[in-house]
């Protein structure tokens, strides 16, 4: 009887204490996992009243709660770990709920023996089911208003999110680039891998475009492709100048008509002849070597021309072609670099030079020429002479200005590529319109003109002076 | 420490003597049962009992009828203001012994196996002070002579908690040295119908002895071993722990509280009313059953909780609410 006493305390005692443990379990776990579910479904609500943050936030609530709420479970056992009491501690608990008054504590301490079974065996260990069931229905009611509330959709953004402004340089390199795209001109290989170094720049995520290397990269790419449009531009500028002096001086020797020039404007002649072919090539190494190099096409005609016998190899057409394709690239010249004009120089750099020569040899071919006048024929309708007044006498094309289409008209561009000032030059446009029946014809050397004139004047050919005032005007 | 294992039949053959001996009691106060088993008890653990209550109550008749139940040699000392030491413990005196005279003590009424202190509370502190030794050391010294009292030596004192003027309230150490304070409360209707018809005026009651001095000291010897389990010391130490201000919610109102000696008292209390019960061991509700009379008299509060109106026996009661015999609290899911 004893033993079988003995046995159902131990067996007794081993059930409270299991009972205890998990009772203290409940006791930290109900209250903490209802506050956890109250903070979950005041947060979800929040965030369902959001438009679109439920898609967002939604998953990280519930991972976040599960966790949580495994976290508070350990912590809660952690607990009742600790608030479990030891063995002696335990039969004296046993022993003041049993109300056995220290029966069972002197039976555990071998001095007497084990008490009867008490009548009374549950009282004080029944669970509290209200205590229980309160914190989880509470917690169950919550969590279910949440899952059954609808979440308010975003009602505007559903597209990919709203891009950065690309940096002011960069846009400025691009629409460069999208220029040099526009000009057949320009070599096509090179103007696509300054594009493509400018896709793989604006590549990177956009929040470092902003950020110092970022902008500094592109500074340098818009800075590059700007001097190298503006270089090459120059170059076809100054080529295209080279060809209008050739032209001219070839046209002022035609009209000499054979004549023997005199050996100061043969020296002349020669020396001015030497800096155009200089000229030419440098502006020609330029347009090849520059990192956006003119097409090969254009070099390579560029490369065949010979400037000294430009009228006898070259077609109108093509001169004219030619000529075109100069000026498409000299109207890549940015503002600061002048007006760009195949007709005549812009007072800065290298060109200046000679084309003030021109003027010069120009006007040493025309006098020389004049003095020969009264044994020669004039030309044309005003039989010679400087091309003043009426009659076309003094045409430094003469007969050529057909062939050469010297009248076309050549447009003066404005310093930034792409505008046009709308102003147009041209050498002659249309026949002057000039007092005919007065005409009396006129001596040979002589310079007066009778008749009564037309209300047009022209002269074909400005003064050096005059041209630069034309000019400064037209700036 | 005894630490013989008391057997059950010898707490069951005290239990039946402490019966009879309550039994006999009760025909002296009648319809005070459980002041009775009390004061039995108090006995039986060798305190001494300070009992107050109303004149008329039968706490003379009750330490007279101890005295003769247990066939012990009582003594009754009327304490007055002019009372002096030496009334208590005796005094030499000069006699003339053979031819030549020697001082011959005489000794006072304290030398009694119970003695009864009435009106303590009248006598002056210097008097009252001459009871210290002989109720902690059971010995009187007089003329520089030690001198034992006889064993067992009980002090039942009473007094009057009215007609204070004159009085001298006991000093803490003095009350410090009482086993129990208990408190003798008139009976009800059914009791004093009792009275009326088993007394007479003037004649005291019959008391039967129901045992010998030496089966009253064999009983005292069995008190001794009854077991004491650890965990019950445990609950009396926190309990007496309990009284200090600041070591309970209990003791909030509490300006000193019980001694070392409480504790002890209560150990000795708890087997004596284990072995009242026939008990081998004590348990918690002997503890919780003497917790009023061991702490409520060694308690003393503070003036706002006098003002307030506690007593010392609320605060006794809010402890016993408060301090459980298991060191366990009990999760809120269990019922």
């Amino acid at each position: 009887m004893t033993n079988t006493l003995e046995t159902f305390w131990r067996a007794e005692l081993r059930y409270t204490r299991r009972r205890l443990a998990f009772a203290w379990w409940l006791d930290r776990v109900l209250p903490a996992q209802a506050i956890l579910a109250l903070l979950l479904a005041l947060s979800g609500f929040l965030v369902k009243g959001l438009p679109g943050r439920w898609e967002i936030w939604g998953t990280f609530l519930s991972w976040s709660g599960t966790a949580l709420f495994f976290l508070l479970t350990l912590m809660a056992a952690w607990y009742a770990r600790r608030r479990l009491p030891g063995e002696m501690q335990l039969v004296a608990h046993l022993d003041n709920q049993l109300r056995l008054n220290c029966a069972l504590v002197s039976a555990w301490e071998g001095r007497g023996d084990w008490p009867a079974l008490p009548d009374r065996l549950g009282e004080g260990r029944s669970w509290d089911w209200r205590r229980i069931f309160a914190p989880l229905l509470a917690s169950a009611i919550l969590l279910s208003a949440l899952a059954w509330s609808p979440a308010r959709p975003l009602p505007l953004f559903h597209g990919s999110p709203p891009t950065r402004q690309i940096p002011m340089a960069m846009q400025e390199a691009q629409r460069l680039i999208e220029i040099a795209e526009s000009k057949p001109e320009l070599d096509q290989k090179a103007v696509a891998a300054l594009k493509q170094r400018s896709d793989e720049m604006l590549k990177q995520p956009q929040d470092s475009w902003y950020s110092d290397s970022f902008l500094e990269a592109a500074e340098n790419l818009r800075k590059g492709v700007e001097v190298q449009l503006a270089q090459q531009a120059a170059a076809a500028k100054t080529f295209g100048q080279a060809i209008h002096s050739s032209l001219e001086i070839a046209a002022a020797l035609d009209a000499m008509e054979g004549m023997p020039l005199t050996p100061e404007a043969k020296d002349a002649l020669e020396k001015f002849r030497d800096k155009l072919n200089a000229s030419a090539k440098e502006a020609l190494d330029q347009l090849a070597a520059s990192g956006l190099p003119a097409s090969p096409e254009l070099l390579k005609k560029l490369q065949d021309l010979a400037l000294d016998k430009l009228s006898s190899e070259l077609s109108a057409d093509d001169l004219a072609h030619l000529k075109n394709a100069l000026q498409n690239l000299a109207d890549l010249a940015p503002t600061d670099l002048g007006v760009l004009d195949f007709d005549g120089g812009d007072g800065k750099g290298d060109a200046s030079e000679w084309e003030n020569e021109e003027g010069d040899l120009l006007a040493m071919l025309g006098l020389q020429k004049d003095g020969q006048d009264g044994q020669g024929k004039g030309q044309g309708k005003g039989e010679g002479g400087v091309g003043r007044g009426p009659g076309d006498g003094g045409d430094p094309l003469g007969d050529e200005r057909e062939r050469f289409k010297a009248n076309s008209p050549f447009h003066l561009k404005g310093g930034k590529a792409g505008q046009d000032p709308g102003i147009i030059i041209k050498s002659s446009k249309r026949a002057p319109e000039v007092d005919k029946k007065a005409w009396k014809g006129q001596t040979d050397g002589g310079k007066a003109v009778a008749g009564d004139g037309g209300s047009d004047a022209e002269n074909s050919d400005l003064l050096p002076e005059e041209a630069q005032l034309l000019k400064k005007f037209y700036k | 420490m005894n630490h013989d294992v008391l057997k059950d039949h010898e707490a069951r053959d005290a239990a039946a003597k402490s019966a009879l001996l309550v039994d006999a009691m009760e025909r002296v106060l009648i319809g005070q049962r459980e002041l009775v088993s009390l004061t039995v008890c108090g006995v039986l653990a060798r305190g001494h009992i300070l009992l107050e209550g109303l004149p008329g109550l039968g706490k003379t008749e009750l330490v007279k009828g101890l005295s003769k139940a247990l066939g012990l040699s009582s003594r009754r000392i009327q304490f007055t203001p002019d009372l002096l030491p030496g009334d208590i413990t005796g005094t030499a005196i000069l006699q003339e012994q053979e031819g030549h005279r020697s001082m011959v003590f005489n000794p006072g009424p304290i030398f009694a196996n119970l003695v009864m202190a009435d009106e303590i509370n009248r006598a002056s502190p210097k008097t009252q002070s001459a009871m210290l030794e002989a109720m902690q050391e059971h010995c009187v010294t007089s003329m520089g002579v030690t001198r034992k009292l006889p064993e067992p030596f009980f002090v039942l004192a009473t007094q009057n908690p009215i007609e204070l003027e004159g009085t001298y309230p006991l000093p803490e150490a003095q009350m410090d040295r009482f086993l129990f304070k208990l408190d003798i409360r008139q009976g009800g209707p059914e009791s004093l119908q009792r009275i009326v018809m088993e007394r007479e005026m003037g004649i005291s009651p019959e008391v039967p002895q129901v045992m010998s001095s030496d089966d009253f000291v064999q009983l005292l010897a069995l008190s001794r071993r009854v077991h004491l389990p650890e965990v019950l010391a445990a609950y009396i130490a926190r309990l007496v722990d309990a009284t200090h201000p600041g070591r309970s919610k209990a003791a909030e109102g509490v300006r000193y509280g019980a001694s070392p000696r409480a504790a002890l008292a209560f150990a000795t209390a708890a087997k004596a009313r284990a072995l009242m019960q026939g008990r081998i061991h004590a348990g918690f509700d002997d503890v919780k059953a003497l917790a009023v009379p061991i702490l409520a008299h060694r308690i003393l509060l503070d003036y706002r909780a006098r003002l307030d109106g506690q007593s010392p026996r609320d605060i006794v009661l809010k402890l016993l609410e408060e301090i459980k015999p298991a060191d366990i609290s009990s999760p809120s899911v269990l019922r």
